[in-house]
């Protein structure tokens, strides 16, 4: 019992990671909007910039600023990364949310299977004006 | 200081590129005419640039570039050696040929007042994929992933087509997905090496091969990069993004995007992992062989239902695919040469391909197959180097398919892998059913209505009679290639042992 409240207490921070990164996936796959979709990656990107920041921590280190009578420092390599993957995940959010823009102009809805439905109707509708 | 061509190299290939795309977008603010020349200009030195680079690499070995001369583990590199020379010239002598169509069926296809934007977006997409190959640091693959699909997402939806915007939302949502398990997985062997560097961390690896952290970072990779690429039970995204994207970006999407991502899959299977860890601790190259199996065969049959020749040729690709990872998962030379014999020569067929149906809806507005009766007597060129193409995806011999399938078949042969040639077998069968239906429908229907012959405007047929011409070129004489395949293969699969 003890063991695994050490273990969860001393690696918290990875454990959110993956709760973080599960309920992005789920949300992706489940929710039929497609905003609720973009909402659920971002939550995805997200739980991956936490477990990179966790992974750069020391022990007993201090943030990466040189100064005297510090020893040891936090690494600043995964931070700097991470800031990468924050503009790349900006760029896909405004990419998608941009597309989900122009889907609600043709389709006039956001909702999967009412685009799915839409789809099939038009085929239909086609298949009838031909006979 | 005086600028050193060949020293330069490794960067001009992606510099170049990257920074015209910006010049583009500029440029177009005032003359739109002026960018179709630039765009045809950087594709033509892009090539140049990697043929240098292909023979400098031949001739003196594998070439290490850090960027502002920090040494390799702290510095970012690129790293090209025999391998990766052969992709990028690929990638860029594609790129190069289907330049010159660009402009025509831009005209036709894209709206004017995007057409700018759209020769700077394709420009950036080749140079992430460039950069893919090119870039000897992790985290770096995956920055120049993100560059080559954000940039891709656009493409498929620029043409203003409703369908085409679902196709871009889902292939923007698995391509996330996917790219974000490729770089969770290399934050997982940054945690286990400290390093970044693709060398370096080979080296770092081998004594924790049995470390957890190793073999759930490879795990998440693995499928990541299967997700990227298409590979068969991940592939729902790939139909859509080929068949509603506009004409030039289907040619070039297909040629080279998921190929890129079986190029990094072996980089990682080879180079980060050696075989010693794909074979006996993770059973990725088995896992994998399989997969590629009912890829090759499920792609192949799926082909077999469509009625729209996009939709077709795209899950073609599903299928094609699956023979480059076969190839490199069979741990035989033999495959591996097949595989990356094919990963050209996928390129050239499958681009081929698609630029013929491009002059089909340039000239008809259609991509219906029971629409193209009769093609034959309306457009004989277009109709004629769609039977060539037809013939190289099948695998008759003379032509550059047949050669990537003998040594596929050969290296299945070898290892006691009777399954795969069954599966090569089995799919060049289906290859050739799915064809002929539409070749049938040109040749031997009769069109309807009047016959008149149709304009093939000579800047569309020249590139595509390029490619068909290397499609034979390939096809009967593979020796050079092949030799140069072999010493690839040779260095692949000596870093395992």
């Amino acid at each position: 019992m003890v063991d695994i409240i050490n273990f969860i207490v001393g690696k918290y921070n990875y454990i959110i990671a993956i709760i973080l990164m599960l309920i992005g996936l789920y949300t992706t796959i489940v929710n039929g909007n497609l905003f609720k979709k973009v909402v659920g990656l971002n939550i995805l990107s997200t739980s991956i910039i936490l477990f990179y920041i966790s992974i750069s921590k020391v022990k007993d280190g201090s943030a990466p600023i040189y100064s005297e009578n510090v020893i040891r420092y936090d690494n600043p390599l995964p931070h700097v990364l991470m800031l990468t993957a924050i503009v790349v995940g900006v760029a896909v959010t405004a990419v998608a949310l941009s597309i989900i823009i122009k889907i609600n102009e043709f389709y006039g809805t956001v909702e999967e299977d009412e685009i799915v439905n839409y789809n099939q109707r038009s085929v239909k509708d086609r298949e009838e004006n031909e006979f | 200081m005086s600028f050193n061509y060949n020293l330069n190299l490794p960067a001009l290939v992606i510099v170049v590129p990257l920074v015209s795309s910006m010049i583009m977008v500029l440029v177009g603010i005032f003359n739109r005419k002026l960018v179709s020349y630039i765009f045809q200009l950087v594709a033509i030195l892009t090539a140049i640039f990697s043929y240098h680079l292909i023979l400098k690499v031949y001739n003196e070995g594998a070439i290490r570039y850090f960027f502002g001369n920090w040494a390799a583990p702290i510095g970012i590199e690129y790293h090209v050696d025999m391998f990766n020379a052969f992709c990028i010239l690929v990638l860029s002598l594609i790129f190069a040929v289907m330049s010159f169509y660009f402009p025509k069926v831009v005209i036709k296809e894209i709206p004017k007042e995007k057409s700018h934007i759209f020769y700077a977006v394709t420009t950036l997409f080749m140079t992430g994929l460039l950069g893919i190959t090119i870039t000897g640091d992790l985290f770096n693959i995956y920055v120049f992933m993100e560059i080559a699909s954000i940039t891709a997402y656009a493409l498929i939806a620029i043409g203003g087509k409703k369908e085409s915007y679902v196709s871009s939302f889902n292939y923007l949502v698995l391509g996330t997905i996917g790219a974000s398990f490729v770089v969770l997985g290399i934050g997982y062997l940054y945690m286990a090496t400290g390093t970044l560097n693709l060398l370096d961390m080979q080296q770092r690896l081998v004594p924790m091969y049995d470390s957890k952290i190793v073999m759930v970072g490879a795990a998440f990779i693995f499928v990541g990069l299967s997700m990227k690429m298409a590979l068969f039970p991940l592939h729902s995204w790939l139909p859509g993004a080929y068949a509603d994207s506009p004409s030039p970006v289907s040619a070039l999407m297909s040629a080279t995007s998921t190929k890129v991502m079986a190029y990094v899959m072996v980089r990682f299977m080879y180079s980060v992992f050696t075989t010693s860890f794909d074979i006996k601790v993770l059973p990725v190259m088995d896992i994998l062989f399989y997969m590629s199996i009912a890829a090759v065969i499920s792609g192949s049959f799926l082909a077999i239902g469509q009625d729209n020749i996009k939709k077709m040729l795209a899950y073609s690709s599903v299928g094609q695919i699956g023979y480059i990872v076969m190839g490199a998962t069979m741990q035989s030379s033999a495959g591996m040469i097949g595989g990356l014999y094919h990963f050209m020569t996928h390129a050239i067929l499958k681009g081929g391909l698609f630029l013929v149906v491009g002059v089909i809806f340039y000239n008809m507005t259609t991509v219906k197959i029971v629409d193209l009766k009769g093609l034959y007597k309306k457009m004989p060129f277009t109709s004629f180097a769609f039977l060539i193409f037809a013939l190289g995806m099948i695998g008759i011999p003379t032509t550059a398919g047949f050669i990537s399938k003998w040594y596929l078949v050969k290296g299945a042969l070898e290892t006691g892998k009777i399954v795969g040639a069954v599966g090569i077998l089995l799919s060049s069968l289906l290859t050739a059913i799915y064809f002929w239906r539409v070749v049938d429908n040109i040749f031997f229907y009769k069109p309807e209505g009047n016959i008149e012959r149709l304009k093939e405007p000579l800047s569309l047929m020249i590139p595509t009679y390029a490619l068909a011409f290397a499609t034979f070129i390939f096809g009967v004489y593979p020796y050079q290639v092949i030799d140069y395949l072999e010493k690839v293969a040779k260095i692949l699969m000596e870093i395992g042992k």
